[in-house]
């Protein structure tokens, strides 16, 4: 490849508040059509908005996610165009003065820098009857708060793009300001994208495409937009500055017939709005009132608690899964052991009963005394993960479980001395060549006597036992 | 009568509601024909008046509690046509009630009716209205002044106690000036916008023509109010707006911008103003010279912000949602386009073809950048003058009413003639017009007077003094 | 200076239509009122603009839900309605 692609994205995502952002109407999914639609959000004359305090909120949350500076004075602005799903013929946005600038997101070994986040509202939907020509304008879904992210053009390639798509998701959904499913809608990315000459470093013209609604849309819409602009330099054409619709079922992008001939939206500020001012002590509350975010979880994982990479990443996936986890490893700090029953035993139950980790009825504690038992080899590993399937199935405690399926290991310890004494009689030189330095064969021992006594034998005693009697011999 | 006096009337069964607004039901059926003044009368007002006589006889009564009064037509009335004068809302019947007439209604006014005025409030005459011009009741040839024209008219003539009109630019004092009636604009975020159908968002503000600055007040104790539908009015509003009447004139400062008194007013106006200048100097008051160097750019400032805010304001009228819709096009944008072709009337196309070229790309920093440094500058001059100052008199309009169709074909001599009372919108102040003279055809001369922002109260008492005090002549019609 | 094509353009963004008659006598009337506003090119672009003042965060209204409009009220002053819906041409 001899060209270089710049990328930069512009992600919108509708904001998890109860009511919409100017009115008091619900925002709420689905319904019968203008069912949802108040004087204000259907653009009645003489109606004028009035700001959602948690909007606002929640604005600078994902800026806070997003590692932005929340700004203490932001404004409103009108963006003026005629569309028939716009009642207003403009949309109340944020221009000039947005809630949140100057973020920056770490991924895969690059900053990726944020432009901006704004405020702004989303516009109702149309749904079309090709047999009658008309379009029918349902206004539902206007005055649905959306945030607007604005990267920089700092991506370089797919995967570059689609980590940072999903790490944004992962940040809003754990600050609550977004469910950010890209499938229905509620997070939409529109990537702007050019290329240039490996040699250049003059950005070429770029081409937005919108329509992107998974993250492998998102891969296959860039990788084909690269090779139509490829192709397009390389013949000695020019590529268009325009919008672009993905296609998923043929793969591909096509113009967009342009709303408007020319697109002047002539801004100006929204003179029915005060612009709103947010105090240091205000943000530094909002801030507080946050969780720990992903990113941050993902570092105490790896350095603190020396988790693999792989299962730190998989934990902080769900916010519920990495607060349960959290939980249990503030009560007992087995954070390896603790992290391989949830992602093993745990997981697979999650999996098989099509629960998440909010539904299930057991308490983190329930996972810790497992371990604990565990460890004071109480029970066997085997027996721990079929206390945690039993859990899943009755709910029950896991002492009572451990109890009534006879998982508790004996405490045979003078048998065992026994068995052990015999094992070591029996292997004299063996037991020799251990004392002059062969420390290997102590596991050689331990299998002698683990099967000659059987199964629901106690590793952890015999090893005592063993350690004992060939030290002291 | 004030007011006060018929609510005194009213609460002592000396007058019965029902009369009351019998008696105004008939003189609007004989004298309206003429003038022209209401668009829509309402039919209901009977019932109404025994609503409001039953509160009365229960002893509940609230100040306006029976008393007949119209509202400007593009004030919204649940379940009464709101048109704006535009054939565009010819037919729109809101659902919900502006702020102003949730209040009136809870205090159990009488709507008598909504009246004319120019289309979307854009013009200085009444002459713009879908429904025909209204007429000055002192002369019927002489509009009555604008935009707020039915209301100045109805008062005048008679036809209720009180009005509701607005004010963007003048468009409640010049047509009291006009029509020899007081209006008052209270401050910006004085009175809720909620259900005002927005002309200019930043300047409108809804106001009160009455026979009195002291009726005026009254009716703004009644509606004025921080408004959580609105969140442009201020809590900075704080009513008693009759507090101040009777107060001693003696050492009040009054400013006199000698700007306001350039060659563009006429001389009968000019004379007019001083000598109540010199009437209150008589009192005790002390003149103060002062100066608004900004003055000349008042104007061209003014039509730029309000037309850009127009123009994104009446954007939504397309036919789609309410109002006429065009029997042509087979497209969106050709059927949007031909209904605001045809919905429209001439000078509110001129308004929303020049808020768009003063908001279009290229444009805009000349334009509508410089007229909000302009709107700074006027306001800081304002502030100045009020460092030495307690209100400022002014002409409320260069002249008085002129003829029907003299100047409604010459788009920049109407501008012009806004001179007076657009710094005031600008700055967001509150100002009173009442009447100090006459010219030598009988009409109706003006004066304003504008004071600090939410300080309604020092205004309402410096007019009540001067009106105490001059002889007023009563309308032909 | 303005002239036809720039008040066609205009015409365009507002979405009003004129035919080719009213366009020449708008044009003329434009130019004689866009005279007057050039003058506010006089003042020295150093000038702040206005601005509106800000209302406090916590003063926004609280995130509560009120009932929406009936269906018939959202819909009664259209002239053109479909399935609770307003109608337009067919976009797109
Ligand atoms: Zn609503």
């Amino acid at each position: 490849m001899k060209y270089i692609p710049v990328i930069g994205l512009e992600i919108h995502a509708e904001m998890l508040t109860k009511s919409k952002v100017f009115c008091s109407c619900a925002n709420e999914f689905g319904g019968d059509r203008n069912d949802r639609v108040c004087p204000r959000c259907s653009g009645m004359p003489g109606t004028l908005p009035v700001v959602n305090h948690e909007a606002v909120t929640l604005a600078a949350k994902a800026g806070i996610a997003l590692g932005c500076t929340v700004n203490n004075y932001s404004a409103f602005d009108r963006k003026n165009y005629f569309y028939p799903d716009l009642p207003k013929a403009y949309q109340i946005t944020q221009f000039e003065f947005p809630i949140c600038t100057n973020g920056l997101v770490h991924i895969l070994n690059r900053d990726i820098r944020i432009n901006r986040i704004h405020i702004e509202e989303d516009a109702g939907k149309l749904v079309h009857d090709d047999y009658e020509g008309i379009s029918m304008a349902d206004y539902n879904r206007c005055g649905v708060p959306l945030i607007e992210i604005v990267t920089e053009p700092d991506f370089r390639t797919v995967e570059e793009v689609q980590t940072f798509v999903e790490e944004i998701a992962l940040r809003l959904k754990y600050a609550e300001v977004c469910d950010a499913k890209l499938e229905q809608g509620s997070l939409r990315v529109d990537v702007n994208i050019s290329i240039m000459p490996y040699d250049s470093n003059e950005f070429g013209t770029r081409a937005e495409i919108k329509n992107l609604n998974s993250i492998k849309a998102i891969g296959r819409a860039i990788d084909y937009e690269i090779e139509r602009q490829s192709e397009l330099l390389d013949k000695g054409q020019k590529v268009v500055q325009e919008t672009r619709r993905f296609n998923d079922n043929h793969g591909n992008t096509k113009a967009l017939r342009s709303k408007e001939e020319a697109h002047d939206y002539r801004y100006f500020p929204e003179p029915d709005i005060p612009p709103v001012f947010i105090s240091d002590e205000e943000i530094e509350d909002i801030k507080k009132s946050m969780p720990e975010m992903p990113q941050v979880r993902y570092k105490r994982y790896t350095e603190e608690y020396k988790l693999p990479e792989d299962d730190a990443k998989l934990i902080i996936t769900d916010k519920a899964f990495s607060d349960f986890y959290d939980s249990a490893v503030s009560l007992y700090p087995q954070y390896k052991e603790i992290s391989n029953i949830m992602l093993g035993e745990v997981n697979r139950n999650l999996n098989d009963t099509g629960k998440t980790i909010k539904d299930i009825s057991f308490s983190p504690e329930d996972i810790t005394k497992i371990i604990k038992m565990t460890d004071e080899g109480k029970i066997s590993k085997n027996a721990a993960k079929t206390i945690v399937k039993i859990m899943f199935e009755t709910g029950d405690s896991p002492e009572k479980i451990a109890e009534d399926n006879n998982l508790i290991m004996k405490d045979n310890s003078d048998e065992l001395e026994a068995i052990a004494q015999r094992v070591l009689s029996e292997n004299e030189s063996t037991v020799n060549a251990y004392k002059n330095g062969n420390e290997k064969l102590f596991g050689f021992f331990m299998g002698q006597i683990m099967s000659a006594a059987g199964k629901g034998a106690n590793p952890k005693l015999i090893k005592d036992i063993l350690t004992k009697k060939l030290n002291n011999n | 009568m004030s007011l006060t006096e018929l609510r005194k009337k009213l609460d002592s069964h000396e007058i019965s509601v029902k009369e009351l607004t019998k008696e105004y039901m008939e003189k609007i059926e004989k004298k309206d024909k003429i003038l022209n003044s209401f668009i829509t009368v309402c039919d209901e007002t009977e019932k109404e008046a025994i609503a409001a006589q039953d509160i009365i006889d229960k002893g509940q009564s609230k100040a306006m509690t029976g008393i007949p009064i119209s509202i400007k037509d593009n004030i919204c009335t649940e379940g009464i046509r709101t048109t704006c004068a535009s054939k565009m809302l010819n037919d729109f019947v809101p659902f919900y009630n502006a702020t102003v007439t949730e209040k009136l209604n809870n205090e159990k006014a009488v709507i008598l009716g909504k009246t004319n005025m120019d289309e979307f409030a854009m013009g200085a005459s009444s002459c713009t209205s879908y429904f025909g011009r209204v007429k000055n009741p002192y002369n019927t040839d002489c509009v009555p002044g604008g935009s707020s024209g039915g209301a100045a008219a109805s008062v005048a003539a008679g036809l209720c106690a009180a009005a509701l009109g607005s004010d963007t630019g003048g468009s409640v004092r010049q047509p009291a000036a006009f029509c020899g009636v007081t209006g008052l604009k209270p401050t910006y975020g004085t009175v809720s916008r909620y259900g005002l159908i927005a002309f200019a968002s930043s300047l409108d503000q809804i106001g009160v023509i009455a026979n009195s600055a002291e009726d005026t007040g009254y009716v703004l104790n009644s509606i004025y109010g921080y408004d959580v539908n609105d969140r442009t009015t201020s809590k900075k509003a704080q009513g008693n707006y009759l507090s101040k009447i009777g107060q001693n004139i003696k050492g009040l400062k009054i400013g006199i911008p000698k700007e306001f008194f350039s060659d563009a007013v006429s001389d009968d106006v000019k004379q007019s103003v001083m000598s109540a200048a010199e009437y209150y100097k008589s009192c005790g008051a002390e003149l103060v010279e002062s100066s608004m160097p900004s003055l000349p750019y008042a104007v061209s400032a003014y039509y730029l912000i309000s037309s850009a805010e127009a123009a994104s304001n009446l954007s939504r009228f397309d036919g789609i949602k309410y109002g006429y819709r065009s029997s042509e096009g087979d497209t969106f944008n050709e059927l949007i386009s031909n209904t605001r072709r045809e919905g429209f009337g001439d000078e509110v196309k001129r308004r929303i073809l020049l808020g768009n070229y003063a908001l279009s790309s290229g444009y805009y920093d000349a334009y509508y950048k410089n007229a909000s440094r302009i709107r700074k500058k006027i306001r800081d001059e304002y502030a100045q003058i009020f460092e030495k100052c307690d209100i400022i008199l002014t002409p409320t309009a260069p002249t008085t009413a002129y003829k029907a169709g003299y100047q409604e074909n010459d788009p920049v001599k109407m501008y012009l003639a806004d001179i007076c009372t657009v710094t005031v919108n600008i700055a967001g102040l509150p100002a009173i017009s009442t009447t100090c003279g006459y010219d030598s055809n009988n009409m109706p001369i003006g004066m304003s007077l504008v004071g600090k922002a939410f300080d309604e109260a020092l205004i309402i008492s410096a007019a009540d003094a001067f009106e105490k005090d001059f002889y007023k002549k009563e309308a032909v019609i | 200076m303005i002239d036809k094509k720039l008040t066609q353009h205009l015409a365009d963004l507002s979405k009003i239509n004129f035919t080719d008659e009213e366009l020449e006598k708008i044009t003329v009337q434009m130019g004689d009122i866009i005279n007057l506003m050039d003058k506010v090119k006089e003042i020295d672009s150093n000038n702040p603009t206005y601005t509106i003042d800000a209302v406090n965060y916590s003063d926004l209204r609280a995130d509560e839900v009120a009932e929406s409009s009936p269906n018939e009220d959202i819909l009664k002053n259209s002239k053109e309605t479909k399935e609770n819906s307003f109608v337009v041409p067919k976009v797109v």
